[in-house]
C-alpha cells in the first residue's frame, strides 16, 4: 500500500515531460527497495523454527543480561521484536468486520495505534522476566497456509505453553506471524472481542483514543 | 456448606448444559461478487477467528461486574500487599519449596481426575512424580521428578466434567477467585472438599478444623501469589474492559484445557 500512494504521489509532483529514463529507473530502484523490505522481515518455512530459535534465544540473552538497564534491554529487543510480527495483519484481525468499513486513513490510524499498544504490552509484560527459560518445541501445520510453533516458557514451579502462529503471505514461500496463543489464550481473539463489545456502544475514534 | 454444595450441584443440572457447544463457526454471506486476493485471506482470517460480535449467554453479567470490582479491590489493597510482605520476608527458594509441596500433595486429585478421563499414561506419570518427590524430594519440597523430565499433569475435576461432555455453563466471578462458569465452580467444590489440605471430615486431611483449613489456604494463594507478583496489574492494562477481558480469556484458557 505504502508503495502504491508512493507511486501516485510522484505522478503528481512530477509532470510527464519531466520524466527522463533517469528517473523511471530512479523510481523503479525505490520500488524495488521498498518491496523488498517489505518481506525482509518474513521468514521462509523451512526457517521456521531454527530462525525462531535463535531470534527467542537472543532476546533471552539479553534479558538475563544483568548489567544492562531495563531501557537498554528494551532497545536492543525491540528490533528482533518487529521483524517476528505482522502488525499489519493483526491490526486488522483485531478489528473483525469492522476493517472494512473503515477509510484507508482510519485503518492507518488504528494500525499506528494498535502497533503501538502491542509493543506497549510486550515491554510490559518483559518487565515480569526473571529467570524462565524458552524451548521451542513442534511445528503444527493446520492447514496449508498456517504454520503453528509450540514454545514452552518454564518457570520455576510452573510452565506456559506460547504458540507462535504464523501465515504464509500469498502468492510467496514467506511466512509472518499474526497471533500469539498464550496458555489457550489467543492474544488476537481477546482484542478482536473487547473492540467488537466497545464499538457496540462507543465510535471508533472514542477506540482509537483509548489505545 | 453442605448445603452450599448442594444448591450448586442442582443449579448445573438444571442450566449446566444450557449454552453448551455454542456454534464457533460464522456462517459467512457470500454476497459480495468481486474477491480479491486479500478480502479472501481476511474472510478466511475472520472463519478462522469466528464472529466476534456474538455475546457468550452472560445472565449473571450484573453480578459478575461487581464482583469483578470488588475481588480487584480485595486483591490490590489486600493480598496483593500481604504476598509482597510475605515475599519480602520468606526467600524465594523456600517459597518454590512450598508451592512444590502442596503441588505434591495435591498429585493425588490430578491422579484421580486424569484416571476419569482415560488418561492412563499421564495418571502413571502423576503417580511416579508422587512418589519420587514425596520420597528424594523430601515431602515434596523439591519438584526432582521435573528435573527428571516427568512432567505435572494439571486435571482438575471442571475439566473431567468438560471431558465427559458437561458444557460450561454461564460464567460465574467467584469471591476472592475471581473468574469461574458452573462447570468449574461444581468441580472447584469437589477438588476442594476432597484435597488434603481442607477440612471435610476426610481422614487424611491435614487440617481438623476450618480455622486450620483457612490456614493452609491463605498460605497456599499467598505463596503462589508472591510468586507471580505484578502479573494481574500487568494484564489487567491490556483490557479496554477489565471483566470481559478476563471473562473471555478465562474461557479460552479452559476450553484449551479441557480439549487437551
Amino acid at each position: 500500500m505504502f508503495t502504491l500512494s508512493l507511486e501516485t504521489v510522484m505522478n503528481k509532483k512530477e509532470p510527464k515531460r519531466f520524466q527522463n529514463k533517469g528517473q523511471i529507473m530512479l523510481k523503479k530502484t525505490i520500488l524495488i527497495t521498498l518491496l523488498l523490505c517489505s518481506s525482509l522481515f518474513a521468514i521462509e518455512e523451512g526457517n521456521i523454527k531454527s530462525e525462531m530459535d535463535s531470534k527467542i534465544q537472543t532476546i533471552t540473552k539479553i534479558l538475563q543480561n544483568k548489567s544492562l538497564s531495563l531501557e537498554s534491554k528494551k532497545e536492543q529487543i525491540a528490533p528482533t521484536v518487529d521483524t517476528l510480527f505482522d502488525y499489519k495483519t493483526m491490526a486488522k484481525i483485531s478489528l473483525g468486520r469492522e476493517w472494512k468499513k473503515l477509510s484507508s486513513s482510519q485503518k492507518e490510524q488504528f494500525t499506528q495505534k494498535f502497533e503501538q499498544k502491542l509493543k506497549n504490552s510486550y515491554f510490559e509484560k518483559l518487565e515480569l522476566y526473571t529467570d524462565q527459560k524458552v524451548v521451542v518445541k513442534e511445528l503444527e501445520k493446520p492447514k496449508s497456509t498456517r504454520i503453528y510453533l509450540h514454545s514452552e516458557i518454564i518457570g520455576v514451579e510452573e510452565s506456559y505453553e506460547v504458540i507462535y502462529k504464523f501465515y504464509k503471505i500469498k502468492n510467496s514461500n514467506e511466512w509472518e506471524i499474526y497471533d500469539v496463543d498464550i496458555t489457550g489464550v489467543s492474544i488476537i481473539q481477546t482484542y478482536r472481542k473487547q473492540f467488537s463489545a466497545f464499538l457496540k456502544t462507543k465510535s471508533f475514534d472514542e477506540l482509537l483514543a483509548s489505545l | 456448606m453442605k448445603y452450599l454444595y448442594l444448591i450448586l450441584i442442582l443449579f448445573f443440572f438444571m442450566t449446566g448444559c444450557s449454552s453448551k457447544h455454542a456454534p464457533k463457526a460464522h456462517v459467512q454471506n457470500k454476497i459480495s461478487i468481486d474477491k480479491s486476493n486479500i478480502s479472501q485471506e481476511e474472510d478466511e482470517f475472520n472463519d478462522e477467528f469466528g464472529d466476534e460480535t456474538k455475546e457468550v449467554f452472560d445472565p449473571l453479567k450484573g453480578y459478575n461486574r461487581i464482583m469483578t470490582n470488588i475481588n480487584d479491590k480485595i486483591y490490590l489493597y489486600a493480598f496483593n500487599p500481604l504476598s509482597k510482605g510475605y515475599a519480602f520476608v520468606i526467600p524465594k527458594p523456600l517459597r518454590v519449596g512450598v508451592s512444590n509441596a502442596f503441588d505434591n500433595i495435591k498429585s493425588p486429585i490430578r491422579f484421580v481426575n486424569n484416571l476419569l478421563q482415560f488418561k492412563f499414561d499421564h495418571s502413571i506419570k502423576e503417580l511416579g512424580r508422587f512418589m519420587v518427590n514425596s520420597t528424594v524430594g523430601v515431602l515434596g519440597l523439591f519438584d526432582v521428578a521435573t528435573k527428571a523430565g516427568i512432567k505435572r499433569y494439571n486435571e482438575d475435576f471442571g475439566q473431567t466434567l468438560g471431558y465427559w461432555g458437561v458444557g460450561s455453563g454461564f460464567h460465574i466471578v467467584l469471591p476472592f477467585w475471581g473468574p469461574s462458569n458452573l462447570r468449574d465452580t461444581l468441580g472447584f467444590a469437589v477438588d476442594t472438599a476432597i484435597a488434603p489440605t481442607t477440612n471435610s471430615g476426610l481422614k487424611y486431611q491435614i487440617p481438623k478444623n476450618d480455622l486450620e483449613s483457612l490456614g493452609y489456604t491463605s498460605l497456599y494463594y499467598v505463596n503462589k501469589n508472591s510468586l507471580h507478583l505484578g502479573e494481574y496489574e500487568n494484564l489487567k492494562k491490556d483490557a479496554l474492559d477489565v471483566y470481559t477481558f478476563f471473562r473471555d480469556s478465562y474461557e479460552q484458557k479452559r476450553a484449551k484445557e479441557i480439549s487437551e
